[in-house]
């Protein structure tokens, strides 16, 4: 190994590979930047140069890597060029494409590298930029050019003309003449062409073996990459794949060997490698500096609005915040980061300028200074959160803000205005690199190697699973699924390159919400390239890589809750007027302590609730029964992988529920676990640990948590450990104590939760659940117009609010708007946006089709007459004279039929003029019509598909109405249909199909007659009976979930029109019923009935589908 | 099982359907014995392939007795052939073909109630009427059969079958593809429209009222109504058959040398080459089956190049065959058996030449396979792929001269672009090879005897591929070699390789 040589020392080597390509050059070369340094380090070069294709994407994990094994890092990239005029209209010459190895020799040359890059990519399609030779005059400073076989192509550029024009470009001393030998009859050819080339323009000759996969051993991954790009398989790729394996690192012996004949063009190698001294240590990246009136002093300015702002938070402003607040502005003044607040500070006053809900979240909400600026929303002296999680001057590290947006129009008006202030070339986000996972890349592989179809689709299915994996259920046993052998040849292979494939880059897609932002022009720093979203420009390092360069980000995440609360507080707070109920409601300022709310949390009545929605949150709630905002917290965290695979949640409900005694690992750490009664939750409760008992410094406990975290490795974790003990013994802490402290933090910092980022998200869990319980028609109007987002699909919450005594009306283009509304009365009128299929210029336009005007209950229609219900909006015509109960499914007739003439305003006369005038086409209106939302044009929505057939079809200069006739508004025509009005079951069968819910009756309600006669009980009774007992449920399965913590069980939820009911299922359940579990809709759950602690689950036996006609309704499922 | 919806007085139906549920792999072979079936009671027979035939059966009355005597007759005949058979009798085509389609046993719809009979059935039944309706306005199905035999010959055009004939009665033959699929997807979407109408079964369908159906969903509603009232959208279109082109000779006593077999062939053929003149067709494929004296069958397909009826070459063709795949005894009986083609193009262009002769180029080409077996005769073509010296054979045809684009070129060094020629021996050369500081110092070829010191040589060039066939147990297809270019002290100049996993040298060829 090469571990001892430092990293800019060449030695006495003779060959350095200039060219080598990894992963990232993108289905073009086969092995990470890893790979190939670690190959290096074994065949003990000294230098190696990464020449990606058209980028840097793989740099900074090139560089670390090298830096890590001792070897240089040495920056090239492979651009595109093409002639000038390919690819223009004034030419009928076919596009011909090359590429131009450049290898970076400085800082310039780096920057320069960037900006050619950024300016190729940014101005076309993705994958089809192109440079021409014109366009690299006078950007080529510090680049060095390798001019290979191309330089022959004399049809286009003539002889040697090609090289004629890059010397003049580079320079002479920038160019070198490229020669590879990979053992083919024509590539020899040309490699004495090149040579005699070199000698006529006096350009020396270099030596590489364009290195595309690491060893020999990779060849068929690269040539199933190489299918994969063209789109074939090995059998038919034929020429297009490599001529043989020769394109590997190889050795410097082999390839002075190889090149025996050309001595010069090894040595010329190392000549250029000592010139290419660029490393990645120092990209130049600087932070944009904040613009302080008056040209202050940045710090002074942020010590000023911070006290401003703490004297607002804190009242009173008192000693133990003043404190505080005076220490961390003195560590981030000695740290340089005052403009980096002071940034994101102007970001949260933009979104305040602009109404727009804005709360910093992760360790932000550690640090006074940001609660003081308004950056964050949790006190974290009130709190006692540790600052040290945030920023510590031992780290090094920029500090990390993430702010939590509206998702939607909102955060993109956000991102804008990072872009317009900090200009395109200024910002951009960051990268997300896609990597082949076990479904991708089963699929590709499959499709390489040419397995049957239905094979390949069926494994990688089985390959995705669920999020839980057997250990003895690994690829064989799920190759044996897919009715594949692994004695199989080709399955064999499979096996290997699907093991070698995994986490190699497939494409560069763009983070959800990282951004970056540059004093001066970022593209000098990274390239940037177009995102698929207009507007939006990547980078093309990730978020790691990025942190790893010394590039700060700041995280603008979408959370689907904020916009939901901003929606709910608008509706709330309009003038009554409009809607609203007038009041002056404002999330910072809610009535703290809410009983209802806390009511509701303990009942674990939570549907649509932030955070405390999902399977397993809910059955905590009833177990920790919150009482205060700090159970929240606890709640938001306990719930997580850390917590539960460090076992410490039933210690925590038992203690909390006085079942086991309150302990602490050691006295002295009595103050720090005391919130959570000895057991620890939190990670700042880690670094407290670390720091009372083995008496770190804040920056060394958090280097412990980072070393035990998600990228932890055996030897940092080693080194920490005994450091750790060596601390706690000089403290005393040694024994059974000491290792309970140890085993708690190693298995605890994997996963564990910030206590901050809990606060943060509990404040939102305490909002959403305020508006549940005091708002709830805006509350579930916020949430449907928000989809979507949360746990659970549109036709749950439909039915949770209908429970709740919430009510609907059904889409009708006469009322409806885009979103849901809230009408006067109280009733949540269903958007169009939830009509399937349905476009939004189409649904705009139906919603703002004319004037609304208050709508008058039918004179015939008084209540129904077997549920009484008297709301018309949940009555439906259903036939001449017949109506139909949308809460009850009861159908009933009436003496008199009050027809769509009821002197009620429109906003469309009839079908013709929807269509005239929104442009709907025939299957927009088919669907509208199944779903109910024309019956104001026809009866019933049978009579309204026997409308809009005719209103559809041009009538020809036979039928056309003459001028004494309407053919579109004769009301008797119009009306009159031959079709039989639609059944109960067709109606709700017809709504999940249009929209995904139902307003009406649950599909099990319909069906409980017979259920009850199987002896199947409602979600309801199931709290009123016996613990232990046999029972058998039905309902539609609304989550599926197999938990990686989990063990293999499987967690459904099936929802009936009382409620929903949890099961749970065995794994050998499960694996005998895997397709049933899976796939249907509709089941019946025989099982055992389990009640503890108020919380109620059935342990499945068997799962059958339930039979007979059922509307596919929708699940979210949890793999 | 005979269900009768009445029993009738006097004649009712008109015409019967029969209909076969058949799987897809025995489709055709059930529709030929179908139509030889209907075949044997009316001369006017409408095949509708998919287990199908329709049968005028006015007059039959007289023959068999009461319309459901006349169905039972077509099961029973239908059973004689071991298929059993569904048959709906009616006074139209479509409620025969209905009933056939959706009952079991014999059904027989009285005349004048084909409405009522058809109402209780759901509308999954129009579906059997696929193919029942006029070209161009109505619902045609694409045969497919014809693309596929064009596919398999495409030397030669086809006579178009009836099958793709049947649908030319009632205007003039549109284009197949585009224009049915537009109909039928017209008439999916109109079937789709009416189930979310809520319509179930023909009778809702066959009740609406037509003028506002019409104006709903235009004449593909009104044919549909039209279909579930049971009413016929055109007449019967009988189907003449194929001419079948086949002769047999029983001999009086066995043959079993060529001379007296060419005399037998000769008055097989002649007959056969005569009718086939007649009708203006060629021979395409040439079966000849033959009843041995061990009361064996032996047969015998040639597949012609080009189309051609002459008399002697086919007898020579056939006798060429025989010589090289002799039967095992005496011939008892013969019969030549031809599927038939268009009369054969000499000439597909003016500025393409002209084919050769068909008989002097069926003779060589048969000479040829007979001289070097099955699969070693035919054009040679260069396969896509690195492996040196791979080669194809693809079987020799005459035609147009087809734009292929491979992409392939010729490996350099192999061709006359002013570099030496390689002369490649199919089968390289086993070489005895001594090497010297990497290179090879002197070689020795025991086949052609001759050898000596290496005075110059260029190489390795390697080459190596499908490496994924290794691991399929088919070694021979992964190859992993190099090859090296070499002059011998005895002026010859060759190309060596060497096989990497096996260590082995050989002689690829010699550079003149």
């Amino acid at each position: 190994m090469a571990v001892e040589r430092r990293p800019n020392e060449i030695g006495t080597a003779v060959y350095l590979e200039l060219h080598a390509a990894s992963a990232f050059s993108f289905l073009t070369a086969a092995t990470s930047p890893e790979g190939l340094v670690e190959r290096a380090a074994v065949l003990d070069y000294p230098a190696v140069a990464l020449l990606d294709r058209d980028g840097v994407y793989g740099i900074p994990r090139f560089h670390r890597a090298a830096q890590a094994a001792g070897i240089r890092a040495i920056v090239g990239c492979e651009l595109t060029m093409h002639a000038e005029g390919d690819g223009t209209s004034a030419t009928t010459r076919p596009p011909w494409r090359w590429s131009l190895p450049v290898l970076v020799e400085s800082r310039t040359g780096y920057r320069n590298l960037c900006r050619l890059v950024s300016r190729m990519k940014l101005r076309a399609p993705k994958g089809q930029g192109a440079l021409t030779v014109s366009e690299l005059d006078g950007h080529v400073d510090g680049l060095v050019a390798l001019v290979g076989h191309v330089g022959l192509a004399t049809e286009r550029y003539g002889v040697g003309g090609l090289l004629d024009r890059l010397v003049g470009v580079f320079g002479r001393r920038h160019v070198y003449v490229e020669i590879q030998r990979h053992l083919h009859r024509e590539q020899e050819r040309e490699n004495e062409a090149l040579v005699t080339l070199a000698s006529a323009f006096r350009v020396p000759v270099v030596a590489t073996n364009g290195v595309r996969y690491a060893a020999p051993a990779d060849r068929p991954l690269f040539d199933v990459l190489t299918c994969i790009r063209h789109g074939t398989d090995l059998d038919r790729a034929g020429r297009r794949l490599s001529h043989n394996g020769e394109r590997y690192l190889k050795s410097e012996a082999d390839m002075r060997e190889l090149f025996r004949d050309h001595p010069a063009a090894v040595v010329a190698t190392r000549d250029l490698g000592d010139r290419l001294a660029f490393t990645m240590a120092d990209l130049g990246y600087r932070f944009p500096e904040y613009p302080v009136p008056d040209g202050g002093a940045m710090p002074a300015f942020l010590r000023q609005i911070t006290d401003v702002g703490a004297r607002e938070r804190y009242r009173p402003f008192h000693e133990a915040a003043r404190r505080q607040i005076a220490r961390e502005l003195d560590l981030i003044e000695k740290l340089d980061l005052a403009g980096y607040f002071l940034i994101v500070w102007d970001l949260v006053n933009f979104c305040r300028r602009e109404d727009i809900l804005v709360q910093g979240r992760g360790s932000a909400a550690n640090s006074a200074v940001c609660y003081s600026l308004g950056i964050t929303a949790v006190d974290p002296v009130g709190m006692d959160l540790l600052f040290e999680r945030f920023l510590s001057e031992e780290r090094g590290e920029w500090p990390d803000i993430d702010l939590d947006l509206p998702s939607g129009d909102r955060r993109e008006r956000v991102i804008q205005y990072v872009y317009e202030k900090y200009g395109r070339l200024g910002a951009a986000m960051t990268a997300n690199v896609i990597t082949y996972r076990s479904r991708s890349a089963a699929r590709e592989l499959g499709k390489a190697l040419a397995l049957d179809p239905s094979r390949v689709d069926h494994l990688a299915k089985v390959l995705h699973g669920f999020e839980w994996t057997d250990p003895e259920e690994r690829l064989d046993h799920r190759l044996r699924d897919a009715g594949l052998s692994r004695d199989a040849p080709r399955v064999r292979q499979f096996v290997e390159l699907w093991r070698q494939i995994q986490h190699l880059p497939r494409h560069l897609g763009q983070h959800s919400g990282g951004m970056v932002i540059c004093q001066g022009r970022l593209d000098e720093v990274v390239p940037l390239e177009p995102a698929s979203m207009p507007g939006r420009v990547v980078v093309q390092w990730d978020k790691d890589d990025c942190a790893e360069m010394g590039i700060v980000k700041v995280d603008l995440l979408g959370l689907g809750m904020m916009a939901a609360l901003q929606d709910a507080l608008e509706l709330i707070n309009r003038p009554s007027s409009h809607g609203g109920s007038g009041a002056s409601l404002d999330l910072a300022h809610l009535p703290p302590d809410d009983p209802a709310v806390y009511r509701m949390l303990q009942t674990a009545d939570t549907i649509g609730v932030f955070q405390v929605e999902s399977r397993a949150q809910m059955a905590t709630l009833p177990r920790l029964r919150p009482e205060r905002f700090y159970d929240i917290v606890v709640e938001v965290a306990l719930i997580r992988p850390g917590p539960i695979v460090g076992q410490m949640v039933h210690p925590y409900l038992d203690r909390r529920a006085g079942r086991q005694p309150v302990s602490y690992p050691h006295p002295s750490l009595e103050p720090i676990l005391r919130r959570t009664l000895g057991v620890p939750l939190f990670q700042e409760q880690l670094l407290r640990m670390a720091m009372t008992a083995a008496g770190f410094t804040g920056g060394e406990a958090e280097e412990l948590r980072r070393a035990f975290g998600f990228k932890r490795s055996v030897e940092r974790m080693r080194q920490i450990e005994v450091k750790l003990r060596a601390g706690m013994a000089r403290r005393g802490i040694e024994g059974e104590a000491a290792e309970e402290i140890v085993r708690s933090i190693s298995s605890f910092a994997l996963y564990g939760f910030p206590e901050s980022h809990a606060a943060s998200f509990a404040l939102i869990v305490y909002a959403s659940a305020f508006l549940k319980a005091h708002y709830p028609a805006v509350f579930y109007t916020a949430l449907l117009n928000n989809q979507p987002m949360g746990f659970y699909h549109p036709a749950t919450l439909v039915k949770d609010a209908q429970r709740r005594g919430v009510r609907f009306a059904c889409i009708d283009v006469q009322h409806s708007d885009w979103i849901c509304a809230i009408e006067p009365s109280g009733v949540i009128r269903l958007g169009l946006r939830f009509v399937a299929g349905l476009r939004e210029a189409v649904g705009r336009a139906m919603a703002t089709g004319g004037p609304r005007a208050s709508v008058g209950t039918p004179p015939s229609v008084r209540a129904c007459p077997k549920c009484g219900c008297e709301d018309w909006r949940m009555i439906e015509a259903s036939g001449p004279a017949a109506y139909y109960c949308s809460v009850c499914a009861h159908d009933w007739k009436v003496d008199t039929w009050a027809s769509g003439a009821d002197g009620r305003t429109r906003r469309f006369e009839s079908v013709e003029d929807l269509i005239i005038r929104t442009g709907a086409n025939r299957s927009e209106l088919a669907t509208l019509a199944e779903i109910g939302a024309l019956n104001d044009f026809g009866r019933d929505r049978r009579s309204a598909l026997w409308q809009i057939e005719r209103a559809v079809r041009p009538a020809g200069p036979l039928l056309t109405p003459g001028p004494d006739g309407d053919r579109a508004c004769d009301e008797n025509t119009r009306v009159a249909s031959p079709l039989l009005p639609m059944t109960s079951v067709e109606r709700v069968i017809a709504d999940y199909a249009g929209t995904g819910l139902t307003i009406g009756p649950h599909p099990m309600a319909m069906r409980r007659g017979e259920l009850a006669l199987r002896g199947v009980l409602r979600a309801t009774d199931l709290p009123d009976a016996r613990h232990g007992r046999r029972v058998r449920i039905a309902g539609a399965v609304i989550t599926r979930q197999r938990p990686g913590t989990a063990k293999g069980f499987v967690f459904l939820t099936l929802e009936d029109e009382t409620g929903i009911a949890n099961v749970i299922v065995r794994p050998e359940v499960f694996d005998r019923q895997r397709a049933i579990i899976i796939e249907e809709p509709f089941v019946v759950v025989d099982g055992t009935l389990q009640i503890q602690e108020g919380v109620t689950a059935v342990k499945a036996e068997r799962v059958e589908r339930l039979p007979g006609q059922a509307p596919r309704s929708p699940s979210h499922d949890f793999y | 099982m005979v269900s009768i919806v009445r029993e009738e007085t006097e004649p009712a139906g008109s015409y019967a359907c029969l209909a076969v549920r058949t799987s897809g792999d025995r489709r055709d072979e059930t529709d030929r014995a179908l139509v030889r079936i209907a075949r044997t009671f009316s001369p006017r027979v409408e095949p509708l392939g998919a287990g199908r035939v329709v049968l005028a059966i006015d007059g039959l009355e007289r023959r068999h007795g009461q319309t459901h005597a006349i169905g039972d007759a077509l099961r029973r005949a239908a059973a004689d052939r071991r298929l059993t058979v569904a048959v709906g009798i009616a006074a139209t085509r479509v409620a025969a073909i209905v009933m056939a389609t959706a009952r079991t046993g014999v059904t027989v719809v009285p005349p004048g109630t084909e409405a009522a009979s058809l109402a209780p059935l759901p509308l999954d039944a129009l579906e059997s009427l696929q193919g029942t309706g006029p070209r161009g306005a109505g619902w045609a199905r694409v045969d497919t059969r014809d693309a596929r035999r064009q596919s398999r010959h495409r030397h030669y055009r086809l006579a178009p079958s009836p099958a793709s004939m049947q649908f030319e009665v009632s205007g003039p033959r549109q284009d197949t593809g585009s224009g049915d699929a537009t109909v039928v997807s017209a008439v999916v979407t109109a079937c789709r429209t009416v189930r979310r109408w809520g319509l179930r079964t023909l009778g809702e369908l066959a009740a609406l009222p037509s003028g506002e159906l019409f104006e709903r969903l235009g004449s593909i509603g009104t044919m549909l109504q039209r279909l579930a009232r049971g009413q016929d959208l055109r007449p019967l279109v009988s189907d003449p058959g194929e001419p079948r082109f086949e002769q047999s000779l029983e001999l009086e006593w066995p043959i079993d040398c060529t001379e007296p077999l060419a005399f037998a062939l000769t008055r097989v053929l002649e007959p056969l080459c005569d009718r086939l003149e007649r009708h203006d067709r060629g021979v395409a494929v040439l079966h000849l089956r033959l009843r041995l004296v061990t009361r064996a069958r032996y047969e015998r397909s040639l597949d012609l190049p080009i189309p051609l009826r002459d008399l002697r070459t086919l007898r020579t063709l056939i006798l060429l065959d025989l010589e090289s795949h002799p039967p095992p005894a005496g011939i008892d009986e013969l019969t030549v058996a031809v599927d038939p083609a268009l009369a054969p193009v000499v000439r597909f262009s003016l500025l393409d030449r002209v084919c050769p002769a068909p008989e002097a180029l069926s003779t060589l080409l048969a000479r040829l396979r007979a001289l070097m077996g099955e699969n070693r005769c035919g054009a040679p073509v260069l396969p896509n792929s690195h492996r040196p010296g791979a080669m194809d054979l693809q079987p020799f045809w005459v035609g147009p001269a087809p734009v292929v684009s491979t992409g392939v070129r010729s490996p350099p060094g192999d061709g006359p672009d002013g570099c030496a020629v390689v002369r490649r021996f199919r089968v390289p050369l086993d070489a005895s090879v001594q090497m010297s500081r990497g290179q090879p110092a002197s070689v020795g070829v025991r086949g052609l005897g001759s050898g000596g010191r290496v005075v110059a040589v260029a190489g390795p060039w390697r080459t190596s591929g499908e490496w994924w066939r290794e691991a399929a147990g088919e070694a021979q297809a992964r190859w992993d070699r190099d090859e090296w270019d070499v002059a011998l002290s005895d002026g010859g100049i060759y190309r060596l390789s060497l096989d990497r996993d096996t260590g082995r040298w050989f002689v690829d060829g010699l550079v003149d």
